[in-house]
């Protein structure tokens, strides 16, 4: 990553546009190998009720990896589940960065749109650095932006599903309008999904599924550094326009008598 | 006539303890973790500066939670 093209999210800069998720991962061994391969300087953890029979802490293993934590309100179907969550994990782990995810049903674990707004809202009044989980919808990410929220993260396709950006005219839109960075959040199921993501402009993407229930999740770590940074230098690069037709890269002058014929004068 | 006992929740299971009993105590006899962790007592977060002097009773909601994998 350029240290010349940072990656800036509430003010502060970051040279790794990728954010690697806990979630998925089998268990916390080789955890820490995945995070540091990846590149990463950020994870995502959940909040849940301490249990008794647990062995190791995934803060432990983000400490042995150096990235900072990103607690996420995942499970919370509420705002008032959100809230709190939010302000447990302030207090647990003395960050007032959030990402707020409030779900609408099991089935599609799309965000709740209602709930979600009327999460962020309470949060970012608290002082909170607001990360939400979003749906592709252009209206909500621009109702979340307007709200002070430091990012919006839309989901490319259902968490977990693997099925990439299945609207990427949506993120376009979404990046278009965007006056906060544009983080691309769930459904990412291989490389390509997030090279897209980087090249439809996206500022970052945040993956956990895709790496961490790999076959091989350090080496997909690995690939997943590789393509967000050659998604975004082919972005900053400036793609050339998709045309209908042909249009040769080679010249017509010089050509031998007999050879394809030039186009009209 | 006091009772020997009062009776909480703490992450869901009902957990009996003497009338007096600290948010502090009730979390060291729970957890050896010390940091990384927060209480919510009938769901309001309390700041762990006040654990000591906060005390429990009856019919008391505790959560007691930390980062877990997941997001």
């Amino acid at each position: 990553m350029s240290s010349d093209d940072p990656f800036v999210l509430a003010g502060e800069p970051f040279t790794s546009r990728l954010i690697v998720g806990t979630g998925g991962a089998p268990s916390l061994e080789g955890l820490a190998a995945v995070l540091v391969a990846s590149g990463t300087q950020w994870t995502t953890v959940s909040i849940r009720r301490v249990s008794t029979d647990a062995a190791g802490s995934v803060l432990d293993v983000a400490h042995q990896a150096g990235v900072r934590l990103l607690p996420n309100t995942a499970g919370c179907r509420t705002a008032a589940e959100a809230i709190l969550t939010a302000r447990l994990a302030r207090e647990a782990l003395e960050t007032h960065w959030v990402k707020v995810e409030v779900i609408a049903d099991e089935r599609t674990l799309l965000p709740d749109p209602v709930e979600l707004l009327k999460a962020v809202e309470t949060l970012v009044d608290e002082g909170f650095i607001v990360l939400p989980y979003t749906s592709d919808d252009p209206v909500v990410a621009r109702h979340l932006q307007n709200l002070g929220c430091a990012a919006v993260m839309p989901g490319g396709s259902p968490i977990g599903s693997g099925l990439g950006i299945l609207n990427p005219h949506n993120i376009a839109m979404i990046v278009e309008q965007a006056t906060a960075p544009v983080i691309l959040d769930a459904g990412v199921g291989t490389v390509s999904d997030a090279v897209q993501a980087m090249e439809l402009g996206c500022d970052a993407v945040l993956v956990a599924s895709a790496v961490t229930k790999s076959a091989d999740p350090v080496r997909m770590a690995r690939a997943m550094r590789d393509g967000v940074s050659a998604g975004r230098d082919a972005y900053l690069s400036g793609r050339i326009a998709r045309r209908f037709g042909a249009q040769a890269s080679s010249p017509y002058e010089g050509l031998l008598d007999g050879m394809v014929f030039a186009p009209d004068a | 006539m006091t009772s020997e006992t009062i009776h909480v929740f703490l992450n869901g299971i009902e957990l009996a303890v003497a009338p007096g009993t600290t948010l502090a105590s009730v979390v060291t006899n729970s957890t050896s973790l010390t940091t990384g962790i927060a209480v919510a007592l009938n769901s309001e977060v309390i700041p762990k500066s006040t654990w000591a002097t906060q005390q429990v009773v009856e019919d008391d909601v505790i959560d007691l939670v930390t980062a877990k994998q997941g997001g």
